[in-house]
This record gives structure tokens, C-alpha cells and sequence, in this order.
């Protein structure tokens, strides 16, 4: 298991390695916007990862209030922590492209403002998760994070909307629009390196999850025994 | 606007996801570091037994 | 799953006793629209717009302050009753959680009415406002707006009432998810008043997530309820 898992790790950083290469070498420089361009190859990707992560989030929220196990939830806290540290590097790399090209730090698109309310959602999640007490946190969260993510779908209609009605430059033109098949090579490798990376991270938050709860009842199991045993 | 001048913004994303991500592995390696000595510490005092007192 | 007569008949008992509750206490209500006449006349002097400009703004400005005094509307109402342990009494009735729910979430609808007939009218008094827009499209997206933001407060009040800081838990799990209808309502309100845009599309978001929401929050409100 643990021999699967460090071949894991490997495999990931070659596939960074290599998604490094093709985002800064292979794939050609933009015509219009030069090599600020290749930006796109890491904001891309991690957006994509950020909200299959997210998805994961959702699905098990829904496993751990159908059958409440333990799993479940700790799958849940890994995917959401992970995800919020993906979407984080969305909010910042989407900016920082945008500034050189479009001369501002941010606007308002339907895009970028839905990866904002996506990031408050999944980071209020967390702060439930860190500052709530009581052993039912699991399932406070679980309800939270359902609602969050059908939350989703309603902030992005309701964002594409609010720009149609008062338009504004668009970050990044329509997805995909007019790249470059060797262009398109570089998103993908990158996306599996970033897919490998937040499967890694995931695995190891997991496990830790499980941990924290292991530790907690033997914390509890000892002081019960410190109590019955000073009772004497 | 000059297309090379701009190098530096690309920099700048590149280092802030390999931050970012650098930040996150670590805030793993010390919460496993954390866990390790927690657990040391119970399998001790389990050890000890009760007539160690609290520790 | 209990039969539908039974539940509205709950609900209703259940809302009844906590509006008479409300009426003799009155300690809630009255210091609610004390601090809703506060919150409007600080924004008036935060922002003294003129009558064209007043129209763009009033729709954001009366919202927000909406949203506020429904956050502390919010944290009353399940303070009092996890005061007097009613939580655990609903807990070991058998009626449905569902009911609670409901009876809450309409109670808090009503609560937060009575302070927008009064915040409405003074807003219109300081910003001088007139609508362009007909005023039974405002109160159609009045009441879509209210339930959107009561709905989902009713259920997160109950959810951050067993954490610590549960006063800052509120509204930091609440603003997120409401941010669509937010700007739904805050739009279709500025769309009326400006005569600029049809707010029809706002109004059908505001439809489509109370209906979303208010479905979610009954179907997971019980394993919330039973939670500890």
C-alpha cells in the first residue's frame, strides 16, 4: 500500500515536471498576448480540479448523512480543503493575467465571480468545520456543503445574467475559444499533473482525518481510564 | 505594450501556485508531525499506567 | 412521512404559540426596529445621493440593510428557545421536524416583514425616492426576497446555534450561499426602480431558489434537529 502510494507521489511530480515543460516551452506563444499567455495553462487546470473536488465535497456529504460513516466525512473535509487551496490559486493567478492584458486586477465576469462565491462557500465550510463544536460538526457540515453545491449552479445563471445586463470585458475570451491544438496539450498534461497532485493531497488529509478521530477517542478512552482507575 | 516585458506577471503566477501548494503540503507534514508526538504520548502514558499521575 | 393535513396543522400551532410568545415578550421585536431605524438613518448619512442617483442605490442599500437586521433577528429567535430547552422537547415529540421548521422559517418571515414596513417607508422618506417601475412588482420581489433570505437563515441560525462565536457563525455561513439571491433582489429591486431593465429574469432566480432551498431545508432539517 505504502509502495503504491510513494509510486503515486513520483508519478505526480514527473507529470508536474513535464506539465512545467509544455506550459513554459512546447506550447507556442500566444500571438496577441505573448508569454503572459501561458498562465492560462495552471489557472485552467486548477479551476477544473477545484470544482471536481468540490463535486467529490457534495457526493460525500450526501454518502455521510445517508450512511453516516466515518469515511465519508473525512473524505469530505480532504476534498474541501484541497479544493479551497485550488480555487485559492484560480483568484489569484486569474487577476494577476489579467492585469498585463486587460490593464485591471479584476472585474466582475461571470467567471471570475463565480469562483469567488465558490471559494466563500467552501471557505465558510471550513470555518464551520474548524470553530463548531460537538461530535454531530459531521453533520452540520454535510448540510452545508449540499447546500453550497446546489448553491453552484444558481451563482452561475444568476452572475451570466448580471453581466449580460451590464457588460464587461470577459477574462480569458470563451473557454477554449480559437486554442491551438498544441496549446490544448499543454492544458491536458497540466490537468493530469494537478488531478494526480489533489489525489495525493486528498489521500494524505484523508488519512490524517482518520487519524484526528482515532486519536480523539483514544484521548477520551484515557482519561476515562485515568478516572476510573483514580476513583479507586 | 511590450509582450516580454510581461514575463514578470507569468513569474509571479507560477511562483504563487508552487507557494500556495508548497504551503498547503506543509501545513500536512506538521499536522502529521503533530499527531505522531500525540500518539507517542498516549502509548506512553498507557504504558506508565496510572500510578504515573498526570502528566 | 406524516400526512399533509397534520404538518400545516403543527406548523400552525407551533407558529401561533410562537408569535403569542413574540407579543408578550415584545423584548425581541422592539429593539429590532429600533436597531432597523438605526441602520437606515447611518446609511442615509452615509450616502446622500441625488434623486436620479438615489434610485440606482436605494435597491442595494435597502437590502443590505435588510440582510443585517435579519441576522440578528435571526440569532433571537433560536436563542430564546435553546434558553428554555424547547429544542429538546420538539426532539422527543413525535411531531415531524418538518413542522418546526416551517413554523420557524414562516415566523422569522413575518418578523422580518414587520421590519421592512418599516424600513421601506423611511428609505423612501430620506432618498426622496419614486419608483418608475409599478409597486406590486417591488412587493412580489419583497416577498420572494424576504422568504429567500429567512429560509436559509431559519435553517443556518439552527445549524450555528451549537458552535462557539455562534453570533459571527451566522452570518459568515449565511452570506455566501445567499449571494445569488442578494444580487437577484437587489437587481430586480434597482431593474423597478429605475425602469432600466426588466427584472423578470431576478424574479424567476428569486422563484427558482426559494423553491430549491426551501425543499433542501426541509428534506435535511431533521438530521440537523437531531444532531446532539
Amino acid at each position: 500500500m505504502k509502495i503504491l502510494f510513494k509510486l503515486l507521489v513520483v508519478l505526480t511530480l514527473l507529470l508536474l515536471g513535464y506539465g512545467f515543460c509544455q506550459a513554459m516551452y512546447i506550447a507556442p506563444t500566444e500571438a496577441t498576448m505573448g508569454d503572459v499567455q501561458r498562465i492560462f495553462y495552471y489557472h485552467l487546470p486548477s479551476a477544473w480540479v477545484a470544482f471536481l473536488l468540490f463535486f467529490v465535497n457534495f457526493l460525500a456529504s450526501v454518502w455521510y448523512l445517508v450512511r453516516r460513516t466515518i469515511g465519508a466525512d473525512a473524505l469530505a473535509l480532504a476534498s474541501a480543503e484541497v479544493g479551497v487551496s485550488f480555487c485559492t490559486i484560480v483568484l489569484i493567478t486569474g487577476p494577476i493575467w489579467a492585469r498585463p492584458i486587460w490593464g485591471i486586477w479584476w472585474t466582475w465576469d461571470a467567471r471570475l465571480t463565480s469562483t469567488l462565491v465558490l471559494w466563500l462557500i467552501y471557505v465558510s465550510y471550513l470555518v464551520l468545520r474548524h470553530y463548531a463544536t460537538g461530535g454531530q460538526v459531521p453533520v452540520l457540515a454535510a448540510a452545508l456543503g449540499i447546500f453550497g453545491f446546489l448553491d453552484v449552479p444558481i451563482v452561475y445563471m444568476a452572475i451570466r445574467w448580471f453581466r449580460t445586463q451590464h457588460p464587461q470585458p470577459v477574462i480569458g475570451g470563451g473557454q477554449g475559444s480559437g486554442l491551438h491544438p498544441a496549446m490544448w496539450h499543454a492544458v491536458l498534461w497540466n490537468l493530469a499533473a494537478f488531478a494526480m497532485l489533489a489525489l495525493v493531497f486528498v489521500l494524505i488529509r484523508y488519512q490524517q482525518a482518520l487519524q484526528e478521530y482515532a486519536l480523539e477517542e483514544a484521548h477520551a478512552q484515557a482519561s476515562l481510564d485515568y478516572e476510573t482507575e483514580g476513583a479507586q | 505594450m511590450n509582450p516580454s516585458a510581461n514575463n514578470a506577471y507569468l513569474y509571479a503566477a507560477y511562483v504563487v501556485v508552487w507557494v500556495v501548494h508548497c504551503v498547503y503540503a506543509f501545513s500536512l507534514a506538521s499536522r502529521a508531525r503533530r499527531m505522531k508526538r500525540e500518539a507517542g504520548e498516549l502509548a506512553a502514558s498507557a504504558r506508565k499506567g496510572v500510578s504515573g499521575g498526570p502528566y | 412521512m406524516t400526512s399533509v393535513p397534520g404538518l400545516w396543522a403543527i406548523t400552525r400551532r407551533s407558529l401561533v404559540k410562537d408569535l403569542r410568545l413574540e407579543w408578550r415578550s415584545k423584548d425581541a421585536i422592539n429593539s429590532m426596529l429600533f436597531f432597523a431605524l438605526l441602520v437606515v438613518v447611518i446609511f442615509s448619512f452615509g450616502f446622500d445621493p441625488t434623486a436620479e442617483e438615489s434610485r440606482k442605490i436605494a435597491g442595494g442599500l435597502l437590502w443590505v440593510a435588510i440582510l443585517f437586521a435579519t441576522v440578528v433577528a435571526l440569532n433571537q429567535t433560536w436563542t430564546r428557545e435553546l434558553r428554555n430547552q424547547v429544542l429538546d422537547a420538539y426532539r422527543l415529540s413525535p411531531a415531524p421536524p418538518q413542522a418546526l421548521f416551517l413554523s420557524k422559517t414562516v415566523g422569522n418571515f413575518i418578523f422580518v416583514s414587520i421590519l421592512e414596513v418599516l424600513m421601506v417607508p423611511l428609505f423612501v422618506v430620506f432618498y426622496n425616492l419614486r419608483s418608475v417601475g409599478p409597486w406590486w412588482q417591488l412587493l412580489v420581489v419583497a416577498l420572494l426576497a424576504t422568504w429567500a433570505l429567512v429560509v436559509n437563515g431559519t435553517f443556518f441560525a439552527a445549524l450555528s446555534i451549537r458552535t462557539r462565536s455562534r453570533e459571527i457563525m451566522l452570518p459568515l455561513i449565511l452570506f455566501p450561499i445567499s449571494i445569488p439571491a442578494l444580487l437577484a433582489m437587489v437587481d430586480a429591486t434597482t431593474s423597478i426602480l429605475t425602469g432600466d431593465n426588466s427584472p423578470v429574469f431576478w424574479m424567476r432566480l428569486l422563484a427558482v431558489y426559494d423553491l430549491v432551498f426551501t425543499t433542501v431545508g426541509l428534506i435535511l432539517f431533521e438530521p440537523v434537529l437531531n444532531a446532539e
